[in-house]
């Protein structure tokens, strides 16, 4: 009941004009960097980061959430249209989404993606708001031992479901570690790696690091190869999907909530994992799992509804246990810290008004998108239209003054074009850098909650091994290593095998 | 230009050498920092363990890299032009920004990727840079209230 009571304060809250009004630029920037290939929701998330530094902080939340699950939808439009996934979670969208289109599809395609978006997206959000509290209560008696032993769970799991190399996922953890500890040290004040200046006494700027690792590096890739595209354009008419294309897509958007749901807590890139494995329930399930490849409507709409599933269930870890799963829910986390207010157990009690205006706010941001993305589909399709050689440097543009705003320092421009650089070249030599931006948000917890934790038991490391949640998760921890290198093992074996046969 | 093809598995290890090191010169000054004690660390302990866990990764990537030649097969062209005139009009950004205010800056930044990326007449990118600038300058300065740098043309 008081679950209840809370979400209409959320909705007062959410439906206040100056909150309604950002829900929709978040929702809408969202779309269009959805839309746009090479632009996803990280780099329009950090892009946007700066401008909220003039906003209340309810109001900068749920702009940011609104970016976060806006670009899930945004992002099938282009791989049904085009075969081109604006974002990683809309890869497997393309294959039998685009065949449906080649068929003169699209428009039940891009139905059914919004819808099932809508509902996956929606029901989280239901989810989130059952879930956090409870936990939050539960995680309440978690002392700062437990913290560390949870983040750094969180930074183990991620090294090995993220994509490409464990080692190299595992290098750029370190490397973020080592870059969250520039600046002063939270317990002793010793200035660390700040080269005697001002600018690094605070640490890193969080947003120049984000807008060039992703921002500036995306656009850099994309530099190289300035496309024109020619996108389809489905008529309002064409939009309409039969009953047998609802018929067809409503088990699979169900199952496609559950599973993404579920993936949506687990630190990685869970929301393009959901996908993958929404697409082989689908398959697995299917009466005709040959016909998958194409033009399934089940295709489309399991894996469509599994991504945005996933944006409510992202947010339990980042809102209750201030540990952002995924790197778009880190650039929320900073957000939050930006504007005071620490993410953890005492969020939902000390600032209902900001998890309880997020709640609301998402019901109605996932309802504009539902309303929007439907008639105003041509319209998002024709931005493609606008030649990469003046959209790059816009967005170039757009970097500049928002990393400048943060500060008012062109040493901003410097760190953010450095970052960018090194963004692009890491993301060339295929190294993740989404990792290393979640481990600089973590690392300077990680190690305070290390320090606090031998502190209070005056210098005695079996703090970190007492109590049923310490032990729960460092065996999970052993548990994840060690099945992660005797999977290694096997595959190096087999591979050394192969070569001698 | 700047562009260059080189083998991936080249460009990984060199990328491994470059962590290796920072990790070196990050454990370094660490060990110049109050290190602590055993049961209460200072603030050296972290970055310095961090470091020597890179360094470790880094060398065990390389020497990986080195042992198994068919490992990251494949080549990697890196700094095309397009790329390199970016960087390089950011940096001048950076450097101009202060100085010559918001409106020349951006101005000449747009023009010139304009010019570079989509080739068109100077007149033409010089009017869609002129105008994308006063675009950006309603919205982030009139709308959301960001104070933008005049630089030394505050008439500007």
């Amino acid at each position: 009941m008081d679950s209840f009571r809370y979400l209409i304060d959320g909705f007062g809250i959410a439906l206040q004009p100056v909150n309604l009004f950002y829900c929709m630029v978040g929702v809408l920037w969202g779309t269009v960097v959805g839309v746009l290939p090479g632009l996803g929701p990280l780099a329009g998330l950090a892009l946007l980061l700066p401008l909220t530094y003039q906003l209340e902080a309810p109001t900068a939340i749920i702009m940011l959430a609104g970016i976060f699950y806006g670009a899930m939808y945004g992002g099938s439009t282009t791989s049904i249209l085009l075969k081109i996934p604006g974002e990683a979670a809309s890869v497997i969208t393309c294959i039998d989404g685009h065949e449906m289109a080649k068929r003169g599809r699209a428009g039940p395609a891009l139905v059914i993606a919004a819808v099932g978006s809508w509902f996956g997206g929606t029901v989280s959000v239901v989810g989130l708001m059952l879930f956090a509290p409870p936990l939050a209560e539960l995680m309440l008696a978690v002392g700062p031992a437990g913290m560390f032993s949870l983040m750094v769970l969180a930074l183990v799991v991620m090294s090995f479901i993220s994509a490409g190399s464990a080692l190299k996922t595992f290098m750029m953890i370190m490397l973020g570690l080592l870059l969250g500890t520039v600046g002063l040290d939270g317990l002793t004040g010793h200035a660390r790696f700040t080269f005697g200046s001002l600018h690094f006494v605070d640490g890193v700027s969080f947003v120049a690091m984000a807008i060039g690792l992703f921002g500036v590096s995306e656009i850099l890739l994309n530099l190289e190869d300035v496309a024109s595209v020619k996108p389809m354009r489905p008529t309002l008419r064409s939009l309409v999907p039969n009953v047998k294309d609802l018929r067809d897509s409503a088990p699979a958007i169900g199952r496609g909530t559950v599973i993404g749901f579920l993936f949506g807590i687990v630190p990685g890139i869970s929301h393009v994992v959901s996908t993958f494995v929404s697409y082989a329930v689908e398959r697995k399930l299917s009466s005709e799992p040959e016909a998958f490849g194409t033009g399934k409507i089940e295709g489309v709409a399991g894996p469509e509804t599994a991504n945005n599933a996933t944006t409510g269930s992202a947010m339990i870890p980042l809102l209750v246990l201030g540990i952002p799963a995924i790197p778009a829910t880190a650039i929320l986390l900073s957000a939050l810290m930006i504007h005071g207010i620490e993410p953890g157990p005492q969020l939902i009690p000390d600032h209902p008004e900001i998890f309880w205006g997020l709640i609301a706010s998402m019901y109605i941001g996932n309802l504009i998108l539902l309303i929007l993305n439907v008639p105003l589909v041509g319209i998002f399709v024709s931005l493609l239209r606008v030649p990469y050689a003046y959209l790059g440097p816009l967005v170039l543009a757009v970097s500049v003054v928002g990393v400048y705003s943060v500060n008012a320092s062109s040493v901003e421009i410097w760190l953010m074009t450095g970052f960018g650089v090194v963004g692009y070249l890491l993301r060339k030599f295929k190294f993740d850098v989404a990792p290393l931006l979640l481990a600089v948000v973590l690392g300077d917890r990680i190690e305070l909650s290390f320090r606090r934790s031998l502190t209070i038991s005056d210098g005695d490391y079996s703090i970190f091994f007492r109590g049923t949640v310490a032990q729960v998760l460092l065996g999970a921890l052993v548990f994840i290593v060690l099945l992660q290198a005797v999977a290694w093992y096997l595959g190096f074996r087999k591979q050394d095998l192969k070569n001698v046969g | 230009m700047m562009r260059f093809t080189l083998a991936a598995r080249t460009g990984e290890i060199a990328v491994c050498a470059v962590l290796l090191a920072l990790a070196l010169y990050a454990g370094i000054v660490s060990a110049g920092m109050p290190l602590g004690t055993y049961n209460l660390p200072g603030p050296a302990i972290f970055p310095l363990a961090l470091s020597a866990i890179l360094g470790v990764g880094a060398v065990a990537r390389i020497a990986w890299l080195v042992a198994r030649p068919d490992e990251a097969p494949g080549s990697v062209a890196v700094g095309h032009p397009n790329i390199v005139v970016a960087v390089l009009a950011l940096g001048a950004v950076a450097f101009a920004l202060e100085r010559a205010g918001f409106f020349l800056t951006m101005v000449g930044f747009l023009a010139l990727l304009y010019r570079v990326l989509g080739r068109g007449a100077w007149w033409r990118v010089a009017l869609a840079a002129a105008l994308s600038v006063a675009g950006f300058w309603f919205f982030f300065e009139r709308v959301i209230g960001v104070v933008l740098p005049r630089g030394e043309f505050p008439w500007l």
